[in-house]
């Protein structure tokens, strides 16, 4: 597989400094991507994150055949999605609060928290912004098990916990952080929740 | 009201009935100053010119027992007035008045410009002493604008004003909230406007293509329906600064998305398969027709 020649992500982030955002679960190509990918974006001002984002499009929108749809799905979750010759390019995925899961609950103190702890991942001549290799593992592992029964190309973030727990030492600081952010499980949520921590003890030899 | 700045303020300017002659003067005056960007300009028609007065100064500092006299000139002048919503982007609240009963807080530089109109066009001294005959009045407060906007009809009041009808893009009060929307390259001659007309003394609006708007004709050289539009319009159902010295202003290097505005589409709606009707945008879309654009970069809402 190719990846997509439509937009040139180091134009957004090399612009995007100044606001205080973290991509969740980036992938190993960026700046590259496949068509039809998303970027996962927590951000403190989800209004001039977007305005940003905008505002790069535009150049894209004169010279190509391109078209941004903007969902704002509520106050806390929209959608910016660079179409190209009418089919899904990218989607930007901005949160400035955490996705509700089905299947385990969050404390939502951990949005401002994953945002604090940020660390900077440096590119060819500007930053990115990444969560702490902890909270990655923490949002990795949600994402896990809120799709695994259906997506089984999510078995990715489990082997990235795997392989960033190696050391025991890290293995527990990730789960102590993992356990003092999940909170109760709702009751509808109850059955699946055994078979899930037979699966990661399993995986994780306890 | 207007949080988001402290220095920011709605205020509002109203040119009573014997000031109207310099309309255009005073808005002129008031659109050239960096300071104020206008946003609402509206005529109220007065049944009963006494009432208006007493509800204005109602929300004045002074007891309304010393306005009486100096209000009484307004009682003879022409049952109708032009109110200027503006947002005030200097607000310098200060203390005026020296006598307990007098004393009030209100914008030093509204005061300062408010004096100015007044020098120039209130009547003229007699006998050395400056007239009294105020032909403008301006608010003091939020508090004042909020009144007359629901006095003149507007239930929201100054809610009204600070309407955002969407988060991410600069839009106009008045267009409806949006949500979901595209931006994207659109046909120029695929854009089409409401234009209002008057007929049997009934206002009602009609769908027409862009280049048969009076707004592209004037662009043209025939300057004549649009002039005529906004003397029957203007203030009346057009309430937005229409006037052709803003049109004239907005033509003299017009830069469509610039550096400074790059988040300021044209809005519109699609009603017919690669048809578009424009919400918000019309002068600026004439302006880019003659400017000899094929397509335009807009934002049509979905929603």
């Amino acid at each position: 597989m190719q990846y997509s020649q439509n937009l040139k992500l180091n134009d957004f982030f090399s612009k995007l400094e100044k606001e205080n955002y973290t991509i969740v679960k980036l992938s190993d190509n960026f700046p590259n991507y496949f068509n039809g990918d998303d970027l996962d974006i927590f951000c403190e001002n989800i209004d001039s994150f977007s305005q940003k984002i905008l505002t790069i499009g535009n150049k894209y929108i004169k010279k190509n055949n391109c078209e941004v749809r903007i969902r704002q799905k509520n106050d806390t979750h929209y959608h910016i999605d660079f179409i190209f010759d009418k089919k899904l390019d990218l989607r930007f995925d901005l949160y400035n609060k955490l996705p509700s899961y089905k299947n385990l609950k969050l404390k939502n103190n951990l949005f401002g928290t994953i945002l604090k702890n940020k660390t900077k991942k440096q590119q060819d001549n500007y930053f990115i912004y990444v969560p702490s290799s902890n909270e990655e593992m923490i949002l990795r592992y949600v994402e896990f098990l809120e799709w695994f029964d259906k997506r089984p190309d999510k078995i990715k973030h489990l082997n990235f916990i795997l392989d960033n727990t190696s050391n025991p030492i890290t293995k527990e600081k990730f789960l102590i952080e993992l356990h003092n952010y999940i909170k109760p499980s709702s009751k509808k949520t109850e059955p699946i929740l055994p078979i899930i921590f037979q699966k990661i003890k399993k995986i994780f030899k306890l | 009201m207007n949080d988001q700045n402290l220095k920011e303020k709605y205020c509002y300017f109203l040119i009573w009935g014997t000031g109207l002659q310099y309309s255009q003067q005073i808005i002129n005056q008031i659109r050239n100053d960096d300071n104020f960007d206008i946003l609402k300009i509206k005529y109220y028609e007065v049944k009963n010119i006494k009432k208006l007065v007493k509800q204005i100064y109602s929300q004045d500092y002074a007891p309304l027992k010393h306005l009486k006299g100096k209000t009484k000139y307004l009682l003879q002048s022409e049952p109708r007035v032009l109110i200027i919503f503006v947002l005030n982007k200097n607000h310098q609240e200060k203390i005026f008045g020296k006598k307990k009963e007098f004393k009030h807080i209100e914008c030093k530089y509204i005061k300062q410009f408010k004096g100015k109109i007044r020098d120039q066009f209130n009547p003229p001294p007699i006998n050395g002493k400056k007239s009294h005959e105020h032909i403008i009045h301006a608010s003091d407060s939020e508090y004042q604008v909020d009144h007359l906007l629901k006095l003149i009809g507007y239930k929201d009041g100054i809610k009204y004003l600070d309407k955002k009808p969407n988060s991410i893009l600069p839009t106009p009060h008045h267009t409806r909230p949006f949500k979901n929307f595209s931006i994207k390259k659109v046909d120029i001659d695929s854009l089409y406007c409401y234009l209002y007309k008057k007929e049997n003394n009934s206002i009602h609006k009609e769908k027409i293509e862009l280049v048969n708007t009076p707004h592209y004709k004037y662009l043209n050289k025939d300057k004549n329906d649009y002039l005529k539009y906004i003397d029957t319009f203007g203030g009346f159902t057009l309430t937005d600064d229409h006037f052709i010295e803003n049109y004239e202003k907005l033509k003299e290097n017009f830069l469509y998305l610039s550096e400074k505005k790059p988040l300021n589409y044209i809005i519109a709606e699609e009603f017919q398969l690669n048809n578009y009707m424009i919400l918000d945008g019309v002068h600026r879309a004439c302006l880019l027709k003659q400017q000899g654009a094929k397509t335009i970069i807009m934002v049509i809402i979905k929603d």
